[in-house]
C-alpha cells in the first residue's frame, strides 16, 4: 500500500499526530499569506497606523488555517475591512485592489480547507474548478475596480450606484438558476 | 424540506460581503465596497447555486474477511449531485488498522456521480469493527453542504498470515488412511516397499514383469500406505507479554502464538493430515475438532481470529488432555510465563503424547527488561525469567523438545527427531 507523501509524525503509541507534506503546506500558505499581504498593505497605505493590529490578523489567520470550518476566518476578513476602515484615509486603487483579492484568496482557501480533514487527497478536477471560479470573481473585481477608478473624477458615480451595479452583476446568476429551475419544471 | 445546509464559507461571504458593501454605502466609500465585491459576488453566486437534488449515497458495508496485510478497499458512490458538485469522504484509522489516503478524499462529480475508493489493510488478526466513516457533498461554490446518513463500519475478520512453510520433515505418529505420510506397514500408496510374490487380490497393474519373466512366478511392486498424522496444535491464550504494533512492528506473544499456529495448520492441512486446535485462557474458544482439508484450515484461522488472550484464566490442567489419544502429535505454543502450561506439557507426555513445546515469547522480552515500567516489575521479570528459563531446562531433560519461534523452519529438526523416535517403543501412562 502506498503511503501518503510527506513526513507524518506520531505519537509513542503509534497515533498519528500529523502530516506534513508539500500540499498541507500549501493549503496554510494559501490561507495565512493573503492576510500578511492585507495586513502590510494596510500598514504601508497608513503609516501612522500601530503595528499590532496587523499581529492580530496574522494570529487569526494562523487560528483559521487551523479551524477552516469555524467562525475564525470570518472574524479575520471582518477585522482585516474594519483596521482597513479605520486607518486608510488615501485610497489608490492598487492597494486597495490587492486587499479585495487578498481576502478573496483567504476566503476561497479556508472554504476550500474546510471542505475536509486537512491533509485529504484532493482530485485535479476540484482545484480547477476552485482556481476557475476564483479567477473569474477575482477578474470581476478588478474589472469593477477599473471603471470605478476611471470614472472617478469624469463621471460622479456615488458608492451607492457602485453597489446596485455589483448587486446587478451578482443577481445574473441567481436569476439564470431561478430560470433554468423553472425551464426544468416545465 | 431541503437537505443541504449552508457552510461557515457561505455564511462568511453573505456577512462580510454584504457587511462591507452595506458598510461601504453607509460611509461613501467606493474602496470599501470594492473590498465588499469579491465577498459579495459569491455569497450570490453561492446562494443563486442552491441545490435542490437530494443525493442518495451507497458505501462498501457488512462484513469483510481477509488475511493480515491484505489490502481491501472502501468504496462509496454518491449520486444526484449538482453540477461542479464534489464529495469529501473519509474513513478513519484505528490501530492495526491502514487507510490511505489517511485524511480522506475529495472528488468531482462530472456528471452528477462521484466515486471515491479508500484504501485499507489490516495488519493484525482479529474480528474488529471498523469506525463509521462519513461522506459529505458541497455544490461548486462550497456554499452548501449536504451530509450522508452514518454508515456502519465495516465487521472484518482478520486471519493470521499464513507464510509459506515448506517442511520435509515427516509427521512422527501416521496413521488413518489418506495423506502424504509414509505409514509403517505395506498398503496402497506410492512410495516403493518391495518386491513380492502375487498373492490373490493384488492389482494386476502391480505386476513386476522382469521379476515375474525371471523366476517364472508372478511377481508384484508392493508399496507402503499413504497415511495421514494427527496434529493438534494447543494455543496457549493466558498471557499476551509484549506490545503488538501489528505484522510490520513489534510483535507480542500473542501474535506470534497465533500466526505460528496459522503457519503449522497450513503447512500440515497441505500434506493432507489431520489438524485441530486447542486453546487455553480465551473465552469463546476452545477445541477444534481434527479433520483435513482446506475448510479445516478456514475454521482453525477463523478461531485463531478470534482469540482475546487472558479472557479465561484457571482452567484445569487435565482439559490439556481431553480428545487426544496416544500417537498424536501435539504442538504447543506458549510463551511459557504461566506455569500451568509446563503442567500441561508434563501431562500430555506422561500420556504417551508426543508434544513439541514452540517457545513464543518475543526474543527482546525473554532477553530484556520485560514489559513492566517500575524497578520492582523489571526485577519481578528477572526472577521469572530465570524460572522459566529453568522450566525449560527441566522440560529438555525430560526429552520433550523446546523450540524457539525463529520462524517456520525452527520445527524441521525436531520433527525430524520426533520420527526417529516414534520407531522406539517405549511405555507410556493411560
Amino acid at each position: 500500500m502506498s503511503t501518503t507523501s510527506g513526513v507524518t509524525f506520531r505519537d509513542r503509541q503509534g497515533h498519528r499526530i500529523g502530516t506534513l507534506s508539500v500540499a498541507n503546506v500549501l493549503a496554510w500558505l494559501a490561507i495565512v499569506v493573503p492576510i500578511v499581504v492585507v495586513a502590510e498593505v494596510t500598514r504601508s497605505s497608513a503609516p501612522t497606523s500601530p503595528w499590532w493590529p496587523a499581529l492580530v490578523l496574522v494570529l487569526l489567520a494562523i487560528a483559521s488555517a487551523e479551524l477552516p470550518d469555524s467562525m475564525f476566518p470570518l472574524t479575520t476578513v471582518l477585522a482585516s475591512a474594519g483596521w482597513w476602515i479605520a486607518v486608510v484615509e488615501q485610497v489608490r486603487l492598487g492597494p486597495t485592489l490587492v486587499v479585495a483579492l487578498g481576502l478573496l484568496v483567504f476566503h476561497v482557501a479556508a472554504g476550500h480547507a474546510a471542505l475536509g480533514p486537512q491533509g485529504r487527497d484532493d482530485d485535479g478536477a476540484v482545484l480547477r474548478g476552485v482556481v476557475t471560479r476564483t479567477a473569474a470573481v477575482g477578474a470581476l473585481t478588478v474589472v469593477l475596480g477599473a471603471v470605478a477608478d476611471v470614472t472617478t473624477g469624469r463621471v460622479d458615480v456615488p458608492p451607492a450606484g457602485l453597489g446596485l451595479a455589483l448587486l446587478a452583476a451578482g443577481a445574473l446568476p441567481w436569476l439564470a438558476g431561478r430560470w433554468k429551475r423553472s425551464g426544468a419544471g416545465h | 424540506m431541503n437537505p443541504w445546509r449552508a457552510t461557515h464559507a457561505h455564511l462568511r461571504a453573505a456577512v462580510a460581503g454584504f457587511g462591507l458593501l452595506v458598510a461601504g454605502l453607509v460611509l461613501g466609500r467606493t474602496d470599501v465596497v470594492l473590498l465588499a465585491a469579491p465577498l459579495a459576488l459569491i455569497a450570490l453566486a453561492g446562494q443563486a447555486a442552491r441545490p435542490q437534488e437530494t443525493p442518495a449515497a451507497r458505501a462498501t458495508e457488512g462484513a469483510l474477511t481477509v488475511h493480515e496485510s491484505e489490502e481491501f478497499g472502501w468504496r462509496t458512490v454518491v449520486t444526484e449531485l449538482p453540477p461542479g458538485g464534489v464529495v469529501a469522504a473519509f474513513h478513519p484509522g484505528q490501530r492495526w488498522l491502514d487507510v490511505e489516503p489517511e485524511d480522506g478524499r475529495l472528488v468531482a462529480a462530472p456528471d452528477g456521480t462521484a466515486t471515491t475508493d479508500v484504501a485499507l489493510r489490516a495488519t493484525r488478526w482479529g474480528r474488529r469493527r471498523l469506525g463509521g466513516p462519513v461522506v459529505a457533498a458541497y455544490d461548486a461554490w462550497g456554499a452548501w453542504r449536504w451530509t450522508a446518513d452514518p454508515f456502519a463500519g465495516l465487521q472484518v475478520t482478520v486471519l493470521p498470515a499464513t507464510e509459506p512453510f515448506d517442511s520435509s520433515a515427516p509427521a512422527p505418529h501416521p496413521h488413518g488412511l489418506v495423506g502424504m505420510e509414509r505409514a509403517g506397514r505395506p498398503g496402497e500408496g506410492t512410495e516403493f516397499a518391495k518386491v513380492r510374490a502375487f498373492e490373490p487380490g493384488d492389482r494386476l497393474r502391480r505386476i513386476h514383469w522382469p521379476t515375474s519373466a525371471r523366476t517364472g512366478r508372478l511377481h508384484v511392486t508392493a508399496t507402503y500406505a499413504d497415511q495421514d498424522a494427527r496434529v493438534v496444535v494447543l494455543v496457549d491464550a493466558v498471557n499476551d507479554v509484549g506490545d503488538s504494533e501489528g505484522i510490520d512492528g513489534a510483535h507480542s506473544s500473542m501474535d506470534l502464538t497465533v500466526r505460528a499456529a496459522a503457519v503449522l495448520a497450513d503447512h500440515f492441512l497441505r500434506r493432507g493430515d489431520r489438524v485441530g486446535m486447542r486453546v487455553f485462557g480465551a473465552w469463546g474458544v476452545s477445541f477444534v475438532p481434527s479433520a483435513s482439508g482446506r475448510m479445516q484450515l478456514r475454521r482453525l484461522l477463523d478461531t485463531l481470529s478470534l482469540v482475546e488472550p487472558g479472557t479465561a484464566r484457571g482452567e484445569d490442567a487435565l482439559a490439556a488432555r481431553q480428545a487426544l489419544g496416544a500417537g498424536t502429535l501435539a504442538l504447543m505454543l506458549s510463551p511459557l510465563i504461566e506455569p500451568a502450561s509446563t503442567r500441561q506439557v508434563a501431562m500430555l507426555t506422561s500420556a504417551g503424547i508426543d508434544v513439541v513445546v514452540i517457545d513464543t515469547l518475543p526474543q527482546e522480552l525473554a532477553e530484556g527488561v520485560g514489559p513492566g515500567t517500575t524497578d520492582q516489575e523489571a526485577l519481578a521479570w528477572r526472577i521469572r525469567m530465570l524460572q522459566r528459563r529453568l522450566e525449560r531446562d527441566q522440560m529438555a531433560s525430560l526429552g520433550i523438545p523446546v523450540v524457539t519461534w525463529t520462524g517456520p523452519h525452527s520445527l524441521d529438526q525436531v520433527l525430524r527427531d520426533l520420527t526417529r523416535r516414534s520407531a522406539v517403543p517405549r511405555l507410556g501412562r493411560r
